[in-house]
């Protein structure tokens, strides 16, 4: 299948779900402000086959609610069935000995464990960022370093076993139980007294070249991340513009679109609890995307979801440093 | 709406449309024929303009996502030029030698890196900056060496 033939078919769904919720002033409010539309608990996207042919991708937390959607690409889909997909900061006290990510650098570095202070999980500081100022931040998701924006900025950032704060919240992407969101993002002050190793991600050993969009083009190509959980990995782009994206939250189920995912493989996994607020980067060194959730679906695979970097940093208003 | 069979319908139209094309062109009137396709393009483009949604335009077909750059080739240089200082201490660790012979050549590394492959780091004092030195190895040979700058806030 053609491209446009898949984003047509979203469309198609989309138009359907609307007519679906007829025309009530609920409706029509939601979807005022939704665009597109898509069903509750499926998520739609772009994909690849082997054969270069694109695909509608489905994942749904049932087949029961994926199947009427593969019927509609007629066989052309790719579909898995996931289970709850949810945000990824683990309990401090799962921990045991930590490993090298998770254990205090001088100075920081992409990968690095971040926490927020008196809270009991943990997650990733994926990069460096700065404002028009200089300044510089370090960017991970809103689940992380904001509680989902329950926090304030001024919330103080530190590292477990670490003996100083490294950080303050400074801003979040608030994130609407109603509305689509783009991002799960948020960026903490660098404190002054601690040093940040700028423009390197030990993903791929060597510089970052910059950011750039995810395109379709990018289907099947090989990315890699580092996180405080899984260190470095390797994985593949297996879907893009998926819409739809039921992530659970402690504040309940909120919906994603236009996120990217990608998959480690059967033997290996992409991503594990932790991992929240990784930088995704390309062989090439070009940074693409912002980690922020996964889930494994009924094959057992582990399918890691992303936001995408350029709208990340443009809704926070700040550039790679 | 589209549908998958019209998408069919379309790449059929695109193929009769090449196979004709071609033939034309390589007539005797290839330049009235180029000078005609020209004018076809332009009423075309002049239609979508008006915004006539009527008017199919034959889509080529998107390649497949070609070759993808395998994760084992050596990244981009850094973007960041690195002071002499720096470029004179990196220049001292030669690709291909061990770590210990790295060591005795710069001084003690300052953090190993686990990972697949593994590397090891230095830091360098500037005047202009402090900096990380990173080299990657591979088969316990330093395959590849890089840096990166260290920022801070005032």
């Amino acid at each position: 299948m053609r491209l446009d033939s898949v984003r047509s078919l979203k469309a198609q769904v989309s138009a359907e779900v609307r007519a679906s919720h007829g025309d009530g002033v609920d409706a029509r409010a939601f979807f005022a402000s939704t665009e597109p539309p898509m069903p509750f608990g499926v998520a739609l996207g772009v994909g690849l086959r082997d054969d270069g042919e694109h695909v509608l991708v489905v994942r749904a937390e049932s087949a029961q609610m994926a199947e009427p959607y593969a019927a509609l690409a007629k066989g052309e889909a790719d579909v898995r069935i996931l289970r709850v997909v949810g945000p990824r900061p683990p309990p401090v006290t799962a921990q045991t000995t930590p490993t090298y990510y998770q254990a205090q650098r001088r100075p920081l570095e992409p990968g690095c464990q971040v926490q927020m202070v008196g809270k009991n999980f943990v997650g990733t500081g994926g990069c460096f960022v700065k404002d028009a100022h200089g300044i510089l931040y370090f960017l991970s998701n809103s689940h992380v370093l904001a509680d989902e924006g329950r926090a304030s900025p001024g919330h103080i950032i530190g590292q477990p076993w670490g003996d100083s704060p490294i950080g303050v919240l400074t801003r979040f992407v608030p994130m609407s139980g109603t509305v689509p969101n783009l991002v799960d993002a948020a960026i903490a002050r660098l404190n002054p007294a601690i040093g940040a190793v700028l423009g390197w991600t030990s993903a791929i050993n060597g510089a970052i070249r910059g950011v750039r969009a995810v395109v379709p083009e990018d289907l099947g190509r090989e990315v890699a991340k580092v996180g405080r959980t899984t260190g470095a990995q390797r994985g593949r782009i297996t879907a893009v513009e998926v819409d739809g994206l039921p992530v659970a939250y402690d504040s309940g189920v909120i919906r994603f679109n236009d996120q990217v995912e990608v998959s480690g493989g059967i033997a290996t996994d992409f991503s594990a609890g932790g991992d929240s607020g990784s930088l995704i980067v390309t062989a090439d060194g070009d940074a693409i995307a912002l980690l922020f959730a996964g889930g494994r679906d009924s094959t057992g695979q582990d399918q890691t979801y992303a936001n995408r970097l350029s709208v990340v940093l443009e809704q926070l208003g700040v550039t790679l440093a | 709406m589209e549908s998958v069979e019209s998408m069919s319908d379309i790449r059929r139209a695109v193929a009769a449309k090449k196979h004709y094309d071609d033939g034309f062109r390589e007539g005797v009137w290839e330049g009235l024929a180029l000078g005609l396709s020209m004018v076809f393009v332009a009423i075309l483009a002049m239609g979508l303009l008006a915004g006539c949604r009527s008017v199919e335009v034959p889509v080529v077909p998107a390649p497949p996502a070609g070759p993808v750059a395998p994760i084992e080739q050596p990244p981009a240089p850094p973007p960041v030029e690195a002071p002499a200082s720096v470029a004179e201490f990196v220049g001292k660790i030669a690709l291909g030698r061990t770590l210990a012979e790295a060591e005795t050549a710069v001084g003690a590394r300052a953090s190993s890196v686990p990972g697949t492959p593994p590397s090891a780091r230095w830091f360098v004092n500037d005047p202009a900056g402090k900096w990380m030195v990173n080299v990657v190895l591979e088969a316990g040979r330093i395959a590849r060496k890089g840096w990166a700058q260290i920022g801070s806030n005032p």
